[in-house]
């Protein structure tokens, strides 16, 4: 096993500091009154202590939009764009909680398998990430519901918040222990009384963080209200404006556009989120909408979290990181949906749908 | 780690070489790979789609309608639809384009073998089929009896009619039925009626057939009300599915469909599938 280190919560600047010439830096930032994931020009600019950021570290890997490949039309050639990616800086993501690192190890999933996309992979390879332990509830999270408070892999380096001024540093890769030897001096052994404290960080959290939402039976509930008209009332309130899919730590999907420069002698392709909650998301040539209520397409979107995942890769595509409820305009709550599905036990007599 | 490898969203580059007006809508297109190693090696099954790429225009999922025995060359029918689809009937023969596949899971040809063979399609329908009844023929001592119906709404919409109507005369020979139907068309000089409406021409065995079909939702409700209510095995009973397919890799999202139980990438896991996938997914058609 690796061994683990301390370091003083105060010298992650002095990591920043390190890693810069290295490594191009991101992590939480303040915008305003809600954090987000920046690119860090100072290391003061880091802020540790954040809550939840607006976005999910998701646009690291899969960008809101990406050219994928670019067209010269008199050549007829093709270039997929792979090179560029290749060469850029590789990059430090600092700070990314267990509920993220989880949403990270799905979309790893969705983008490896038979067919795997090389422009996620390529950008997740260049990436080193140090993890943060969140040791106090967040507003609208409800990790410890979803079983994703915690993290065994998909870190480089897993920080953890001991003693109110260190950190007890978890090595989960080559490249988290390459990190360590860029700035050998801020790191320490951890000795026993260290892990102790470590483990009372982890008591604490378990008795901090809320166990909001009971999954017990929930293939159950899910599938008895699959038909039932509550989603019709859950629905009435949605405007399908696809917020909590552009903010979702494990929201994948993606439309491909081509463009044509104005010249017409060159044009890209490029792939941009797209969003289930959308009218045209199942709209097939000849007009058939295979989702045409907006009803139907809030109900796919949970389902598909809840159920396809399950289905597909084997765990819950949610990761109780509650920013769809912070951005949603009707303060829909996929918290609260979970609960109101889990009381509904009659079979609906019609509206099947 | 994948510092190496051509992405999976790259494409081979393909000439037309013929161009074929089948009616108003629909033309056939023949294409060949410009790389002889690709042209070698690219092998396709029955009911699989390419995606089929103009360069500034965007990409389009097509099934492949031709016999998967000729090597290096594939036919597609082409409805002139959308953006794309009319921009592909303009190509005139000797134009590039790009093409990736073959995605899907295809109709499980080997699960047939042994069996009559039944396929229906109703108006585009038509297209993805023609390769499973190629097949058929290109093999055609792996089959019983094998009986095609073709429906389209108007009789100009027919597709293949010509090419079915010069089967005809090797038909009887070969133990072959070949019925051509229009739902809407009182002018049409042939038969008149859906699918369900002319199965007594048939002449496949319900307990040992297989049955492939194409055509838009409400043909599959109704043909699978008749061919369970006739006593035909469940387990062969195959339809292959239209989705939005962005990716055809399984990434995208557009084709995902499912339940609370049972959860579909069309692209990926279909577009063929079976009786109970099918029945099993309220939504699915």
């Amino acid at each position: 096993m690796c061994p683990s280190y301390v370091m003083n919560q105060g010298d992650i600047t002095k990591l920043i500091e390190s890693a810069r010439d290295s490594f191009d830096i991101f992590g939480p930032v303040k915008k305003r009154t809600k954090h987000v994931f920046d690119k860090i020009d100072d290391p003061a600019q880091i802020e540790m202590d954040y809550d939840s950021t607006i976005l999910s570290p998701r646009k690291f890997f899969q960008p809101p939009s990406e050219v994928m490949m670019t067209f010269d039309l008199e050549e007829k050639s093709v270039d997929d764009t792979l090179e560029n990616l290749r060469a850029e800086r590789p990059r430090l993501l600092l700070a990314v909680h267990s509920c993220d690192l989880n949403g990270i190890l799905l979309l790893d999933k969705v983008f490896g398998g038979e067919y795997v996309d090389h422009y996620y992979n390529i950008r997740r390879d260049k990436t080193t990430i140090v993890g943060l332990n969140c040791l106090e509830p967040c507003e609208y999270g409800f990790c410890r519901s979803m079983n994703t408070h915690h993290v065994v892999e998909g870190y480089d380096l897993f920080l953890t918040p001991i003693d109110g001024d260190r950190y007890f540093v978890q090595v989960g890769t080559a490249k988290g222990e390459h990190l360590i030897h860029m700035a050998e001096n801020l790191f320490t052994l951890a000795e026993t009384g260290d892990v102790q404290s470590f483990k009372n960080a982890l008591k604490h959290k378990q008795e901090a963080l809320p166990h909001e939402v009971d999954l017990e039976g929930i293939n159950e509930y899910l599938d008895l209200s699959f038909s039932h008209p509550v989603w019709d009332e859950i629905a009435e309130d949605c405007v399908n404006c696809g917020a909590c899919a552009m903010v979702c730590p494990t929201c994948y999907c993606y439309d491909v556009v081509d463009e044509l420069d104005i010249s017409l002698t060159s044009a890209d392709r490029t792939r941009k989120w797209d969003a289930c909650l959308f009218q045209d998301f199942a709209l097939v040539a000849g007009g058939h909408n295979f989702r045409e209520t907006p009803a139907a397409r809030l109900k796919y979107r949970f389902y598909h979290k809840m159920r396809g995942f399950a289905n597909e890769y084997g765990i819950i595509g949610c990761t109780g990181c509650g920013r769809c409820t912070a951005a949603c305009p009707s303060d829909i709550s996929i918290k609260e949906v979970l609960k109101r599905l889990s009381t509904i036990w009659e079979v609906p007599v019609s509206g099947v749908k | 780690m994948v510092d190496t490898g051509k992405s999976v969203y790259d494409t081979h580059k393909c000439r037309l070489l013929r161009k074929y007006d089948l009616t108003d809508m629909e033309t056939l297109f023949l294409f060949r790979f410009e790389d002889p190693v690709v042209a070698q090696d690219w092998r396709f099954k029955p009911g699989q789609f390419v995606e089929v790429s103009l360069l500034g225009l965007g990409e389009v999922p097509i099934s492949i309608c031709s016999s998967a025995r000729r090597m290096g060359f594939f036919e597609l029918c082409i409805r002139n639809a959308g953006r794309v689809t009319s921009a592909i009937h303009k190509l005139t023969p000797g134009s590039l384009v790009g093409v990736r596949g073959p995605y899907g899971n295809g109709f499980p040809m080997d699960q047939f073998h042994g069996r009559d063979l039944l396929c229906v399609a109703a108006g585009l329908g038509m297209a993805p089929l023609r390769s499973v009844f190629l097949y058929a023929i290109d093999n055609r001592w792996q089959f019983g009896n094998i009986t095609i119906i073709n429906t389209a709404k108007y009789g100009p919409e027919l597709l293949f009619e010509k090419e079915l109507e010069a089967m005809k005369d090797i038909a009887t020979a070969e133990n072959i039925a070949i019925v051509q139907s229009v739902t809407r068309d009182p002018d049409y000089p042939g038969l008149h009626g859906r699918a369900t409406e002319h199965m007594e021409k048939a002449n496949v065995d319900p307990d040992n057939c297989a049955v492939a079909m194409c055509g838009p939702p409400a043909m599959y409700r109704g043909m699978f009300d008749y061919l369970v209510e006739k006593g035909y095995d469940p387990r062969y009973i195959f339809v292959t599915l239209e989705r939005r397919m962005k990716c055809g890799v399984g990434k995208c999202g557009h084709c995902n469909i499912g339940t609370a139980t049972s959860w579909k990438y069309v692209c990926k896991d279909g577009p063929v599938f079976d009786y109970y996938a099918i029945t099993s997914i309220p939504g699915l058609i």
